[in-house]
């Protein structure tokens, strides 16, 4: 049902992080990607941790599962002369060719838009360099890290005074520069199936990553206020923040935006953990007049969150969170990348999926954050090995005899 | 006299979106409505959706958030009482020539779980998503936790920190019209009618980098590290405007390393010279504690006099992978984005002022794309929209207004 992609091919030259979740979606609604790699030069992902224990080499790496689910591996050495002439082979026959390399890279091996469009006015070819194909930063380096930095998202994020922090991850490559790209290049299919027309989409990851500060770009150019780093606190509710619990490193995050929520938190921190007794008997946090009314509680915000954290450390994390869930207050644990294997929602989502790996054995694969008709949409086969369907590829779909397959890897041009 | 050739179709052409979401799903339709969809927010005609962002003021002193005029850009609005009889048939109206039905928040509750008549495609954007989390509440913050991403923010000594600008909502947004999409290209193919059910708690959990993969493979669960420096060449570093960032550790290359040293030992740091001793080349040496402090000791030393956006241009120059931590200042005068013209300037219609917006966030560059239009005022385009899309006359418009219906 959700695989209304089957029949798409896509020559894809993604590495790394960002690219390579675009291509995977596509490959979860049944696109047949085929990623253009070699052992000559690896996605540097495949060296990558995490690794089980026991397990190396180039098939190991769970960072690289977690990105590749459901495509095909074409071992194809591109800095050999041969390998150029197959690689336009495979583009001619394939509707999307994506990659992410800095400008320069695909133009060098005869593969930009201008040379695989020729006659082709209905392919979509994808490119996502770092900074854009123009300017006059076209060609510096950067990472996740450094685009996030950029684009305005690390200064405000952190607490005052303090080295701000970001995430703590490279977001970019994880949430917009995939999300965008697949927005647009899902656009750019929707328009070829009614017109015919396909063209060219570039994705520079700092523009879409900037795009997410436009509410914060939108308030400067109007009050010249910019945001700061205020840790977990806004204007518009407290407390509005995050809470240790019982246990190691155990935290909750609560949110309280009306005076029903305050009451509710407060009358739950009053009575305390069920089965135990009452820390303090009488209204507790609600009758301390500091934190009447929002403007208040904001104005005590240091005491409130104190006494907040003092009363919430003796409860069980979950326990806390399904009371307060309960009482109408907004709140999650706040889970650890272990926890998301556990968690009930998702587990009845059925977002996790495990699928066996040749190397790395069980592993369990992401499925999309959208169910399709109440149904999971999830892979179907782990990450390929790498060049695990070279023979398949040149055999069957570019015609190559067994003679001249063995001669092109012997050759070193399929490695 | 040869026929001009018609003008090429923007991308979305026709589509036609109901949009009745609040911030947890309003970048959804924004994203379809920059590639030419027409998008029509409901809006109620009591109590307007009070967007807990950050305030600026309108042109007549009411509070208006720019997180709602960012999301809103290039719709159109329609209010009308949801809880009314008319109301509601005016929106079943609506939702049945729709080809996308787009809601969030209290509107996917009060609305029929039902996929709406004519085979629209029904996507619907919340934190835990329609089924076992249903009923569960959250805001940005509640999201950010649930999905693990606020796990690993902030520092080891405090509380998990949240990363900045409401990124829950927008990242749910981003997959809602990922999702959309989806389900045109479906009706496309004759499968209309797709109800697709988007968790944000499941895209922040796709944001957690190799750390799942990481609990999967070997139980090892990875934690915030803050303003710790995991291994000398890669950080945070205090210069004389704020901060840098360098990655020329495991991210980057021996070449950076190398260059990295090259340009300490050229700014004359004292003892810069000593990690051009081989044990600096691997990158087990460059992990130790000691090691990592003797280096930003010296690199602080370096960058702590010059501007960031010096060192960004310097660094660059040899060839690593730097970038200052930019404030929105920063940004809207970074030279690269101002080369390409990625700022733009749109006249709001209810600040009723020049407003600066950054995007789109990628370039379809053999495509069509729409000018831009002000987001607009709630109810702004009431019977515009309903006479465009229902053909309702003009005696019908002005009854329904009369009677509370529309607004």
């Amino acid at each position: 049902m959700s695989e209304i992609l089957t029949g798409l091919r896509v020559l894809d030259f993604c590495w790394i992080g960002a690219g390579a979740l675009v291509t995977q979606t596509l490959a979860l609604h049944g696109a047949e990607v085929i990623k253009v790699e070699s052992r000559a030069r690896p996605d540097n992902l495949r060296v990558a941790p995490p690794v089980r224990p026991g397990t190396s080499g180039l098939d190991a790496s769970g960072y690289f599962a977690s990105r590749n689910a459901g495509k095909k591996s074409f071992a194809l050495n591109m800095s050999h002369p041969d390998a150029i002439a197959i690689a336009r082979r495979l583009a001619a026959a394939s509707s999307v060719v994506t990659s992410n390399f800095r400008p320069g890279v695909m133009e060098k091996w005869g593969l930009s838009y201008a040379e695989l469009s020729a006659g082709r006015p209905d392919l979509i070819y994808l490119t996502m360099p770092m900074q854009g194909a123009t300017g006059p930063h076209s060609r510096y380096a950067g990472f996740g890290s450094t685009i996030s930095a950029l684009s305005g998202l690390v200064a405000p994020s952190g607490l005052p005074g303090r080295v701000p922090v970001g995430t703590g991850t490279h977001y970019p490559d994880h949430v917009p520069n995939p999300g965008h790209a697949l927005v647009a290049l899902l656009a750019a299919l929707v328009h070829r199936n009614r017109t015919g027309r396909g063209g060219r989409i570039e994705l520079s990851q700092l523009e879409s990553t900037s795009e997410l500060l436009g509410p914060a770009v939108i308030r400067y150019s109007v009050t010249g206020d910019q945001p700061a780093a205020r840790g977990n606190r806004v204007p518009w509710a407290a407390p509005h923040g995050v809470y240790p619990c019982h246990g190691d490193d155990n935290w909750i995050a609560i949110s309280v935006g009306t005076e029903a929520q305050w009451a509710a938190l407060s009358s739950i921190l009053a009575a305390g953990p069920p089965g135990e007794t009452p820390p303090e008997p009488g209204p507790g946090l609600a009758a301390d007049l500091r934190f009447a009314g929002l403007d208040s509680r904001r104005e005590y915000e240091d005491d409130l969150d104190r006494l907040v954290a003092a009363r919430t450390s003796s409860w069980d994390r979950w326990e806390l969170m399904g009371c307060l869930q309960a009482a109408g207050v907004p709140a999650s644990v706040v889970e650890t990348p272990g926890d998301v294997f556990d968690d009930p929602v998702l587990a009845a989502r059925g977002y996790w999926t495990t699928l066996d790996h040749p190397v790395m054995g069980p592993v369990r694969n992401a499925s999309a954050p959208y169910q399709w008709n109440g149904q999971p949409v999830s892979p179907v086969s782990s990450a390929p090995l790498l060049g695990q369907h070279t023979e398949e590829i040149a055999r069957e779909f570019l015609g190559f005899s067994a003679e001249e397959y063995t001669r092109l890897v012997a050759d070193g041009v399929l490695r | 006299m040869a026929e001009a050739p018609a003008a090429p179709l923007v991308v979305l052409d026709s589509i036609k979106v109901l949009d009745w979401t609040d911030q947890a799903g309003a970048y959804a339709g924004r994203l379809l409505a920059d590639l030419g969809a027409d998008v029509v927010r409901v809006e109620p005609v009591t109590n307007l959706l009070p967007w807990p962002e950050e305030r600026m003021l309108s042109a007549d002193g009411h509070p208006v958030s720019a997180f709602e005029r960012f999301v809103n850009l290039n719709k159109r609005s329609l209010r009308v009482d949801p809880h009314s009889p008319a109301g509601h048939e005016l929106l079943d109206s609506l939702a049945a020539c729709a080809d996308i039905v787009l809601t969030s928040g209290e509107a996917a509750r009060s609305w029929s779980r039902a996929v709406p008549p004519g085979g629209a495609t029904r996507v619907n954007v919340s934190a835990f998503g329609n089924g076992a989390g249903a009923a569960l509440l959250a805001d940005d913050l509640v999201t950010l936790a649930a999905g693990g991403l606020l796990s690993l923010g902030g520092y080891p000594d405090r509380e998990p920190v949240a990363v900045y600008g409401s990124q829950a909502y927008l990242a749910g947004g981003i997959s809602g019209a990922i999702a959309a999409l989806l389900g045109i290209l479906a009706a496309d193919a004759g499968q209309a009618g797709a109800d697709l059910d988007v968790s944000a708690q499941a895209v922040m959990a796709s944001a957690l980098e190799d750390a799942a993969a990481e609990f999967d493979l070997t139980g090892v669960v990875r934690r915030r590290t803050g303003d710790g420096l995991r291994e000398a060449g890669t950080g945070t570093f205090r210069c004389a405007d704020g901060w840098i960032v360098v990655v020329a550790g495991k991210l980057g290359t021996a070449a950076a390393w190398d260059s990295l040293v090259e340009w300490l030992c050229d700014q004359d740091v004292p003892g810069a010279e000593a990690l051009k001793a081989p044990e600096w080349t691997d990158l087990g040496y460059r992990r130790r504690p000691d090691s990592i402090t003797e280096f930003q000791r010296l690199m602080e030393a370096a960058t702590v006099q010059r501007t960031r956006s010096d060192l960004y241009q310097e660094l660059q120059g040899r060839r690593i992978a730097a970038a200052p931590v930019n404030d929105v200042a920063g940004l809207l005068a970074d030279p690269q984005l101002a080369d390409r013209g990625f700022f733009r300037t749109v006249h709001d219609v209810v600040l009723d002022r020049e407003v600066s917006y950054p995007g789109p966030p990628y370039r379809l560059e053999d495509h069509r794309m729409p000018d831009w239009t002000s987001a607009p005022e709630p109810g702004g385009q009431t019977a515009e929209v309903l006479s465009d899309w229902l053909g309702t006359p003009e005696w019908r418009i002005a009854l329904l207004r009369a009677d509370g219906v529309i607004a």
